[in-house]
């Protein structure tokens, strides 16, 4: 991705300290090209999912500036995939993919409806599981449907905090071509959170290491789209793959 | 999507050792009472409370139906007051902070001391009973709905800020629906309160009136010595308290079943 892209997201010396006076985020400067998606990745409790909050707007800075606030965006701009499905378990699927355009009072009751269902086509979903209740559906299913319901206001930001960490890795992998695939169909600009770094340079276009609340290293992801989860075998991939634990060792040190 | 049910065969296997307890005591009871010759207004036998059964069979059956509309009344006036409440102190801590013990009192006072006063202002009749059954089944409805509306999964909450969902619905699509589980607890709890409380209250209020409620019968029967009849009466209240806990599971499945469900991850 090209650094003369405009900039979608602009994080500048970000930090977030908790009641109990621990610092959970130092200073982060990010920059995130429009269209691009950048992988954080770093160990647990670095504060990767604390700055994905932050730039939702669902935890405030201590200090620093996040562009745009997320205060100041319209309601559905920004879209949020959590680790787990989190879905109401009294709605059916298409019904919880209804719900945010529900909240943001966006189209008709049919039209919701309609681009409920498109969706749930768009992340492989038949029509015979439309009416399906969470408890009936299995964990790779709720996740595409946890997935059709960040997409369905199209948001410009779809931020994804570990969306398949609890997944197998069958599912992981085919829940991140899907990802790739809808991103090569809807491009918008994407931060993924991860532990996994095949999955981070496989779905970036760049990858970041956070290390103790600071931003330890960028490798840049120059892999051809669209990607396929096989690019892991290549020569290239594994040159990446070297890049980045290097950086996250050195993050680390 | 319901509940898988045991078949009926299952449910009759279960059942088998339950009815044996009964026959058992029944039994005992029986031998119990000729072979000690207890006196018939300490213990009458099993036959003689099931003659008086039969003979007061439209007294008793008078009596259930109009102690069970009580209580249903009660537990239905506690569903809709606790719910209210519940949902008045789901979103504010301050009205909680200062309603909270008033309700608490509600809940320890007893209510025996209470009713007689609730005669005074309400008078002798079902207004009463109901009034008292009320009071009773509230507190469970009340706690637990409250705790219901307050206890939001994390990722829910967050995902409704993140769509700026306000307040009112916030509290329709999230935190009502959430608590519904705890609604359908709360009922099965004061289910059994509200028959307890609408016998109270009848007792109080049979006092006064010629109500034909269950506990007013008992009361009176107590007083002419009827120990019979009686017996025949405390059989029927916790048959009545079963059928109000077994119609009340029934509902809360069929309505409420979908919110009970677990949360889907």
């Amino acid at each position: 991705m090209s650094r003369s892209a405009p900039t979608a997201i602009t994080c500048r010396d970000v930090r977030v300290r908790f009641a109990a006076g621990r610092d959970v985020l130092c200073g982060v400067d990010l920059d995130v090209p429009a269209g691009s998606v950048v992988s954080l990745v770093g160990p647990s409790g670095c504060g990767k999912t604390t700055l994905l909050r932050c730039i939702a707007g669902l935890q405030r800075p201590t200090a620093g500036a996040i562009d745009p606030l997320p205060e100041a965006v319209a309601p559905g701009t920004l879209a949020y995939v959590f680790q787990e499905p989190a879905l109401l378990p009294w709605l059916d699927a298409v019904r919880n993919v209804m719900l945010p355009l529900d909240l943001v009072g966006r189209g008709t009751p049919a039209e919701r409806r309609s681009a409920a269902e498109r969706w749930l086509g768009e992340v492989g979903f038949g029509r015979d599981d439309l009416a399906k209740h969470p408890g009936e559906l299995s964990g790779g299913m709720k996740m595409r449907v946890s997935l059709a319901r960040a997409l369905v206001t199209e948001p410009a930001i779809l931020l994804l905090d570990e969306p398949f960490a609890a997944l197998d890795d069958l599912l992981r992998t085919r829940l991140t071509e899907l990802l790739l695939d809808l991103h090569a169909r809807h491009p918008q600009t994407m931060i993924l959170v991860t532990h996994n770094i095949g999955e981070a340079i496989l779905v970036g276009d760049e990858v970041c290491a956070i290390d103790r609340g600071r931003v330890g290293g960028r490798v840049t992801v120059d892999l051809p789209r669209p990607r396929l989860a096989r690019a892991r075998g290549g020569t290239a991939f594994g040159h990446l793959y070297e890049a980045v634990s290097d950086m996250l060792a050195e993050a680390a040190r | 999507m319901s509940r898988p049910r045991p078949p009926l065969a299952l449910l009759a296997v279960e059942a088998v050792p339950a009815a044996a307890v009964a026959v058992a005591v029944v039994a005992f009871w029986h031998f119990a009472v000729g072979h000690w010759r207890v006196p018939a207004y300490l213990l009458p036998s099993p036959t003689q409370v099931a003659t008086a059964l039969w003979e007061k069979r439209a007294a008793l059956g008078h009596a259930f139906w109009v102690t069970a509309r009580a209580a249903v009344a009660g537990l239905a006036a506690a569903a809709v007051v606790g719910t209210a409440l519940a949902i008045l102190f789901s979103q504010s801590r301050l009205v909680r902070t200062a309603l909270y013990p008033y309700v608490l009192f509600l809940q320890t006072v007893p209510i025996v001391a209470i009713a007689p006063l609730l005669i005074t202002w309400s008078g002798y009749g079902q207004r009463t009973v109901i009034l008292v059954s009320a009071i009773i089944a509230l507190f469970p409805i009340l706690s637990n709905v409250t705790a219901g509306l307050l206890a939001l999964d994390p990722n829910h909450r967050d995902l409704f800020r993140l769509y700026r969902a306000g307040r009112w619905p916030t509290l329709l699509r999230l935190r009502l629906p959430t608590a519904m589980g705890h609604l359908a607890l709360g009922l099965r709890i004061s289910c059994g309160l509200a028959v307890i409380g609408a016998i109270v209250g009848e007792f109080f209020v049979g006092r006064g009136s010629d109500f034909p409620g269950l506990g007013a019968v008992m009361d009176r029967w107590l007083a002419m010595g009827k120990t019979d009849a009686l017996i025949a009466a405390v059989l029927l209240s916790s048959l009545l308290g079963l059928v109000m806990f077994a119609a009340v599971n029934l509902l809360t499945d069929r309505l409420l079943g979908k919110y009970v469900q677990g949360t889907g991850e």
